[in-house]
């Protein structure tokens, strides 16, 4: 097993809460880590080796959080967390933290960080650890396991942990949009110049919008703001009623997907909903409507078009044939897509089958 | 966005700090490995806590930062016994698989696989060398191999068998190359069905000394012994006599080199050779620096904490003891090949006075799990 069950929900809710607590402050942390006995969680009858092994993997689950793209409040709670996971493990001696070697100069700059905003008591419990050894640095992050991974796990961690990435406000800063404005207006002058009024430039010589500095700012703030709004819309719908926040979240969110999804949904349940009556020369295997749980029963759809086509070419070799024959050719449609059920399962199948081929 | 910059007051009795300040650089370099304790900043108010930083920050003690506040106030008696109203995920699922262990499970004991796995891993913690020369230094890194064995066994295609070796970076690779065990060695050449009692005491390891190891395109082979041959050059030669792509290839010696000296990928598999033709495999899985829990006894690396287990072959006949003679065309065996030991061996195909009875070809076998 490459990984714990539960426990990335786990330390998903603790440090959700302390996002949500809005402060970096040890107290709070700890008074949430209480409420949820966390130190529990290396609890449960383990023997030594499989101790070892589960310490090794929380330890490795927390240290993710505590590295970018995570958010300043999220990192400080990870510091927090593998603070409280290193102190409460049942290991001795104690499994220990691993820090990759490209990860050190961030750890320092974000320990810098913490010490010129004052939060004295993160810095000060990270000091706390590296005192107590607590670290093995290492060339890399992960330690390699050699086993044949029957289904590769992607580590799909919250999108509200994450820093909002704000490609936009990168492209578009303060001092772009200086330029911009500086040589806008140096390009109005020159229009100026060369026109024959002074005051303005020619009408010809207008192509662009007059103030399409100020518009494009304006666009940014609003995207900006559009963004934090749809964080916190997220966050809030996540602390109201499942069925609620799944209104909020699909009216907002989702209204163009689902509307599309739930149109094709309908026209697929009214079109296989109805089953075509077989013809009379084939009464005895008349289709029956399976429901399939899944929700996708279009596997019927082709295989009645497929009998429709095939129609034409046993009725005229009808005279000829023996019904066994149909019964063969259908039956080598409908096992060909595998999904309709035949009411009628008849045990001499087999019996037409060699016929069949004797005579091609 | 995200936190309050409000400053953070130590204690309620605002005291002013006029501490010494701390002139200890504490993260002076990448990497320190050691921290030496400040001893003259103690904070003026607890005097328990250093002061620290280099704004003669006050203590945090008396704020009670502490590991205490993370532990609740009553004490949780036993960590064997999980809590009934738990409000992790982790232990709701752990609670149903240990339930269900012990419908399915008579007796729930560490079987003696897991006991010597654990021992092996965990042996070595924590030894310091009784000779202080023999002490590992600080800033020494530690290596983690995985020697894979040749698969003999068809069940192995899927798992390779291996074993798990610590190495110091200051170490030869003479040093790893002498403690890889593997079971070709012990073999011994030749049919002896007729001469029984003069089966020869060279095994192979005496006689085929010749060994490389491959990294980075470079093959380092074993020259301390005169008999020794340069394995790698047929493989040199074939690489130059048309272009296949290869890039230069160099022979060096083993002994002249340590672990330090070589760049390394973690994870590529690298080769080792010997024998001629036994071929293992080598990944190194972990680089780190050396740690005060670790061994710290130079005499012990490489430590081998990792074991692969093999099951041993029976005599056929008594079933209880390791095979050591296999027969072939044997016409007083059901099988071929078929295993015996010594005892067994001599008394089905030879008499009283040590004629040999019937047709067979009878060579001694040196069972893989010999190095259980």
């Amino acid at each position: 097993m490459s990984s714990v069950p539960g426990l990335q929900a786990d330390c998903e809710e603790l440090l959700g809460a302390f996002q949500e607590a809005d402060t970096v402050r040890f107290e709070r942390f700890a008074e949430l880590w209480r409420e949820r006995r966390f130190h529990t969680i290396f609890y449960g009858r383990i023997r030594a080796l499989e101790r070892n092994k589960l310490t090794k993997k929380t330890l490795e689950l927390a240290q993710q959080y505590f590295l970018p793209p995570y958010a300043f409040q999220i990192r400080v709670g990870a510091l927090y967390l593998l603070y409280g996971l290193y102190n409460t493990q049942l290991c001795q001696p104690k499994q220990k933290i691993r820090i990759a070697l490209k990860d050190w100069p961030e750890i320092q700059r974000f320990q810098q960080d913490l010490i010129d905003s004052q939060h004295y008591d993160a810095a000060y419990i990270f000091r706390t650890l590296r005192l107590a050894r607590a670290f093995h640095f290492t060339a890399m992050p992960k330690l390699l396991n050699y086993r044949t991974k029957k289904k590769i796990q992607e580590n799909e961690f919250k999108e509200e942990f994450k820093d909002p990435s704000n490609r936009v406000n990168n492209l578009i800063t303060n001092d772009v949009l200086e330029e911009l404005m500086n040589i806008h207006d140096h390009y109005q002058k020159m229009k100026c110049v060369i026109s024959a009024d002074k005051s303005q430039p020619d009408k010809a010589l207008s192509l662009i919008k007059d103030d399409f500095v100020v518009t494009l700012k304006d666009i940014t703030l609003e995207h900006q703001e559009w963004q934090q709004n749809r964080m916190k819309l997220f966050l809030n719908a996540k602390e109201t009623d499942e069925i609620p926040s799944k209104k909020a979240e699909g009216t907002l969110l989702e209204s163009e997907g689902s509307e599309r999804a739930n149109a094709l949904a309908r026209i697929k349940y009214r079109s296989y909903s109805a089953v075509v009556e077989a013809s009379k020369s084939r009464r005895h295997r008349q289709v029956k409507l399976e429901s399939s749980e899944s929700g996708s029963n279009y596997g019927k759809s082709p295989s009645r078009s497929k009998k429709t086509s095939r129609r034409p070419q046993p009725a005229t070799r009808d005279s000829l044939e023996i019904k066994g024959e149909m019964q063969v050719a259908k039956e080598t449609v409908t096992r060909h897509i595998g999904m309709p059920i035949i009411t009628e399962e008849n045990s001499d199948e087999e019996v037409p089958l060699p016929k069949r081929k004797r005579r091609c | 966005m995200f936190f309050s910059s409000e400053t953070f007051n130590c204690c309620s009795l605002s005291l002013s700090y006029s501490s010494p300040r701390c002139s200890l650089n504490t993260m002076a370099s990448v990497f320190p490995s050691t921290i030496t304790e400040c001893t003259d900043c103690i904070c003026l108010a607890c005097r328990e806590f250093c002061v620290w930083g280099h704004s003669g920050i006050p203590c945090l003690g008396l704020s009670g930062v502490s590991i205490d506040m993370l532990m609740s106030s009553d004490k949780e008696k036993d960590p064997d016994v999980i809590p009934e109203d738990s409000s992790l995920l982790t232990l709701r699922i752990r609670k149903k698989a240990l339930e269900r262990r012990e419908e399915t499970i008579i007796v729930d004991r560490a079987c003696r696989q897991e006991t010597l796995a654990y021992e092996m891993e965990s042996h070595a913690i924590g030894k310091r060398p009784d000779n202080p020369t023999d002490l590992v230094e600080e800033g020494e890194l530690l290596l983690t191999l995985n020697i894979y064995y040749p698969v003999i066994f068809q069940k192995h295609k899927d798992h390779k068998p291996y074993q798990t070796v610590l190495v110091l970076g200051s170490q030869k690779l003479t040093e790893l190359r002498d403690s890889i065990s593997c079971v070709s060695d012990l073999q011994i050449g030749g049919e002896f069905s007729s001469q029984t009692d003069q089966a020869p005491e060279h095994i192979s390891k005496e006689l085929y000394k010749s060994a490389f190891f491959y990294f980075e395109g470079i093959f380092y082979n074993d020259k301390r012994y005169p008999e020794c041959r340069d394995l790698s050059r047929t493989i040199i030669e074939w690489s130059e006599s048309h272009d296949r792509g290869y890039g230069n290839l160099q022979s060096v010696t083993m002994e002249d080199y340590t672990f330090n000296d070589l760049s390394l990928k973690i994870g590529f598999p690298y080769l080792f050779c010997h024998q001629g033709n036994c071929e293992h495999i080598i990944i190194i899985t972990d680089v780190r620096l050396i740690h005060h829990d670790d061994c710290l006894d130079r005499n012990l690396y490489p430590l081998l904490i990792k074991k692969h287990w093999l099951c041993t072959r029976k005599c056929f006949v008594c079933k209880m003891y390791t095979a050591r003679w296999v027969t072939n065309k044997d016409s007083l065996a059901p099988e071929d090949p078929c295993f015996f030991c010594d005892v067994c061996f001599r008394m089905l195909h030879y008499d009283v006075e040590g004629n040999k009875l019937g047709e067979f070809l009878a060579y001694p076998y040196v069972d893989p799990g010999i190095f259980n």
